[in-house]
């Protein structure tokens, strides 16, 4: 499969992207890696700038569509929001005469998680990690993609770990996009909803399918000093694997 | 520092408010899931609710004329109003130079138009009816919700209140119903001795020329009663074909507001006499609508039937409260609606809010608000040289190179750990530290064959 | 300065440019249409009588109108109801005729002091458990809101089933007013404790006259309703 990596895993979060190559080879399944990605454009159109993010889509077209059917038979994105974007927002910036390259890509586009137990049917992915997890239900993977099912059964099956519930999983995270630095405050109030809810749940680590919402409650974690980790579930199971 | 953010810091730092507002915002949103699960077609009734709302959007020349006959032939006298500025006008008009008291019931587009402060400037005394808009009044604050207007305040709150403004005894363990009752038995006289009245529409309808109003308290029901001469104050978007045509947003606003089956009173005003006031007025506002209605992408924001489930579930109006965006229609309906309703501030609103779609999951007429949203913030970015200047720099998202150089540099300074001060993106480095961050990328990783456990191939 | 006429047609104008971008919209969808139930109503109709532990009002079936005069008799002896105003229908009058005389009270300015008013409802909705009250059966209008005790009569033949069936109901009897009434009013603005009464009646009691529990077929005419588009062969619920 081509591995589409989101721009700030790319260059921020390369564990995550990481996590997930391994993962899908352990699982038995050849990984290439389309060259010359940039960005979804998820940003862009987030703050505003609908051409920039057409100038994206247009790009991500480029770059995937000599992908499916020759190189890979599917896409597979860690990223429930980016995962979103292409599949609900690019048939609204798109030309005509580029969807039909679009609708075979966003065909064979999967969530990480979607895939794995969707597509692969695999639950149980043979890791091992001890402690108690929490799954926060990001937004545009739950309410775009309807995901949420497939991280929690990865998590179920992930032997010695006890999932714990929160009490308002699909509460927004706050992070939002340019949201979290335009109302840095409320973004942190929402973060800090979110980081103690996990806390009184008893969680060790919060996780989920969108490392952007992980890394925003990260580093508030990390201001308030609290020990909850914040972690993406491909480097939490590829870890219990030892592949990390 | 803006003054929605100042705003917005403020409340979403109150823990008084998150526990007060969480608690009210809960019981709602869990007594809207109920109604949900026991109606065997709500997603049927949420199509016929959307449709009915965009054909007479889409129609609305046609339903108003039909209206203005029908209406008039059955007695009731129309007036048309531009802007607030003349609906105000138009009304203090009508209620003539006497000092006779009014009793009003509640309506939106009233405080949208800043009707109480004309009326309190005119020296004409006026008397809000639904307790919430009372309570709001005796406060000199706005309300805080579209449909529960003190739902930000405690019963403490309200009974120091009525006990500092009224005079009222009433302890601060005062339970709401204690708060309730005396809050009747002062409107009671007032009720009584009414003999001008004023109140909203939450549906208008061409075939039968009607007034639909929704209530619970029964302050409607002595607004429609008691007057002599009535003053209906209502935005024209509230035109729909026929009553039949409501049995679906009759039957989700209650559930979608409330969580009730149905609110305890619908009234359909049709006709001067008949037991009720001899002299019904109706001041038929605009106010930026017809803009609104022009506006290609927007236009559907005047579908809102004004139940206050999107804002019920916002993360950004739990976090803040209503007061806090500074407008009449907080929430997220109040983002597409703000460019054309309040002119002056159109767009800054849009930030308050993550688009995180819990509103669209929740309209009852199917709004799409976050599309909406990303519509309103994408405006600014049309018109001015800027845009040219980012069509400029989108470049860089097709241009692989290019990019990867820019993430490289970003990767950098956050490998250097220190807090961003300046800039856009200093908000993030105000309440949250510069995550730990791999030196390399993840393409250079795969170059190097780090995508392999043994990293042979 | 500008005429009403001309803010009129300026409005209009507006709206007419504005609307004619808009391209063709889908036909209404109309729901399938339900049959009236007693059960369901009087089941519905409970249910808005009931709050924070208590129920603010009754309902009664009652087979003759001498059971209603009864029926009646006893409810406004329980509310205690010393001065009651009666509506001018023809229902209304009839079982005032056998209230003791001195309750019932003729003065239409005793409105707002009155303990109760007599009304008659010539609409009852079961899918939503409310009560039509249309202008010409409340007589001075605030009668419905004044006393706190509002005593309702009606027929069976006054049930519908839908709340389509009684909107168009309401639209074609060419009356100045109606209200649908469910139950008796309250307020939830103080914490979202819902407080029964809030500024009208506290407790609504329903007798309805059934000649038998067989529906016969009555003059009402129901709405005839095909479901379109999106849920194809969806049941039509009864």
């Amino acid at each position: 499969m081509a591995l589409f990596v989101p721009c700030f895993v790319e260059h921020l979060q390369a564990d995550v992207a990481l996590a997930t190559a391994r993962l899908l080879d352990h699982l038995g399944h050849e990984v290439v890696l389309p060259a010359g990605q940039t960005c979804c454009g998820q940003a862009a159109l987030n703050a505003g700038l609908a051409d920039a993010a057409r100038v994206a889509a247009r790009h991500f077209l480029s770059t995937f569509r000599s992908c499916v059917g020759e190189r890979a038979d599917a896409i597979v994105c860690p990223s429930g929001s980016c995962t979103a974007m292409v599949r609900t927002h690019y048939r609204a910036l798109l030309s005509p005469e580029e969807l039909g390259a679009y609708e075979t890509i966003a065909a064979r586009l999967f969530e990480f998680t979607e895939f794995v137990v969707d597509e692969l049917g695999v639950r149980d992915v043979g890791a091992r990690w001890n402690g108690r997890v929490a799954l926060h239900r990001s937004c545009h993977a739950l309410r775009r993609l309807g995901i949420a099912r497939q991280p929690l059964a990865l998590l179920e099956h992930l032997a010695g770990a006890e999932v714990v519930e929160l009490g308002r999983p699909e509460a927004c995270c706050g992070f939002g996009g340019v949201f979290a630095t335009k109302l840095p405050e409320v973004s942190a109030r929402l973060a800090d909803d979110k980081l103690d809810d996990a806390i009184a749940a008893g969680a060790e680590v919060l996780t989920g399918v969108d490392s952007s919402c992980l890394g925003h409650l990260a580093a508030r974690a990390s201001r308030r000093k609290l020990g909850l980790r914040c972690v993406h579930v491909a480097p939490l199971l590829a870890e219990g694997v030892g592949l990390l | 520092m803006t003054e929605l953010r100042e705003r917005m810091a403020l409340a979403a730092g109150d823990p008084g408010l998150a526990l007060r507002l969480g608690r009210a915002l809960d019981h709602t949103i869990a007594a809207r899931a109920a109604r949900v699960a026991e109606a065997s077609d709500w997603d049927a009734l949420r199509d016929a609710a959307a449709a009915t709302r965009r054909y007479s959007l889409s129609n609305l020349d046609h339903l108003l004329e039909r209206f203005e006959s029908n209406a008039s032939a059955s007695g009731m006298t129309l007036h048309y109003a531009a802007d607030a500025g003349r609906a105000c006008g138009t009304v203090i008009r009508l209620l003539g130079s006497s000092s006779r008291p009014v009793i009003k019931s509640k309506s939106m587009v009233t405080e949208e138009i800043g009707l109480r402060t004309a009326l309190r400037r005119a020296r004409i005394p006026v008397v809000e009816t639904d307790l919430g808009e009372y309570i709001v009044q005796v406060a000199g604050e706005a309300p805080s919700h579209i449909v529960a207007p003190v739902i930000h305040k405690s019963a403490a709150d309200i009974a120091s209140l009525f006990r500092s403004r009224l005079g009222v005894e009433l302890g601060d363990d005062a339970d709401p119903r204690t708060i309730s009752l005396a809050a009747r038995d002062i409107l009671r006289p007032r009720f009584v001795e009414a003999s001008l009245g004023i109140c909203g529409a939450n549906f208008l309808t061409a075939d039968e020329g009607a007034v639909v109003v929704c209530t619970n308290e029964g302050n409607g029901g002595w607004c429609l009663s008691v007057p002599e001469r009535l003053i209906v104050v209502t935005g024209i978007e509230k035109l729909n074909p026929s009553l039949r045509h409501l049995e679906a947003p009759l039957l989700l606003l209650g559930a979608s507001a409330t969580g009730q089956r149905q609110t305890c009173y619908t009234h359909v005003l049709r006709a001067p006499g008949g037991g009720g006031p001899e002299r019904i007025d109706i001041v038929l506002v605009d106010n930026g609508r017809s803009r609104a209605l022009a506006d290609g992408d927007l236009w559907e924001a005047l579908a809102c039937i004004r139940c206050g489930a999107c804002m019920n579930v916002c993360p950004v109006y739990r976090a803040c409260g209503g007061q806090a965006y500074g407008w009449v229609y907080p929430g997220p309906i109040g983002i597409p609606l703000a460019p054309f309703l309040r002119p002056g501030r159109r767009w800054s609103l849009a930030d308050a809010c993550t688009l995180c779609g819990a509103c669209s999951d929740v309209c009852p007429v199917r709004i799409d608000l976050p599309n909406l949203i990303l519509a309103v913030r994408a405006r600014p970015w049309r018109r001015l040289p800027l845009g040219a200047l980012c069509r400029a720099a989108a470049g860089v998202l097709a241009r692989p190179r290019l990019f990867e150089q820019l993430g490289r540099a970003v990767r950098r300074r956050a490998r250097r750990g220190a807090p961003v001060r300046y800039g856009p993106a200093a908000g993030w480095s105000l309440v949250r530290d510069i995550p730990a961050v791999p030196g390399q990328s993840f393409s250079e990783m795969w170059r190097r064959g780090a995508g392999e456990r043994d990293g042979d191939r | 300065m500008a005429t009403a006429s001309s803010t009129r047609s300026a409005m209009l104008a507006r709206i007419r440019k504005a609307t004619s971008r808009r391209g063709p919209v889908t036909s209404e969808l109309w729901r399938p249409t339900q049959a009236p139930s007693l059960d369901v109503f009087r089941d519905r109709f409970e249910h808005h009588l009931a709050a924070g532990g208590e129920v603010h009002g009754s309902l009664r079936l009652v087979t003759s109108i001498a059971l209603a005069v009864e029926t009646v008799i006893e409810v406004l002896n329980a509310a205690d109801v010393r001065s009651l105003v009666v509506g001018p229908s023809q229902l209304a009058g009839c079982i005032a005729g056998g209230l003791p005389s001195e309750i019932v009270s003729c003065d239409p300015r005793a409105v707002e002091r009155a303990d109760g008013a007599l009304l008659e409802a010539r609409l009852l909705c079961s899918e939503t458990g409310s009560v039509g009250l249309a202008a010409s059966d409340i007589g001075p209008r605030r009668a419905a809101y004044a006393p706190p005790t509002l005593v309702i009569v009606a027929l069976e033949q006054a049930l519908v089933g839908s709340l389509a069936d009684a909107l168009v109901r309401v639209g074609s009897d060419g009356e100045a007013y109606a209200v649908l009434v469910a139950g008796p009013s309250r307020t939830a603005d103080v914490e979202k404790t819902v407080v029964i009464p809030a500024h009208g009646p506290r407790a609504v009691h329903l007798v309805v006259v059934c000649q038998s529990h067989s529906r016969e077929d009555t003059a009402v005419p129901s709405v005839n309703m095909n479901w379109q588009a999106n849920t194809a062969g969806t049941d039509p619920g009864q």
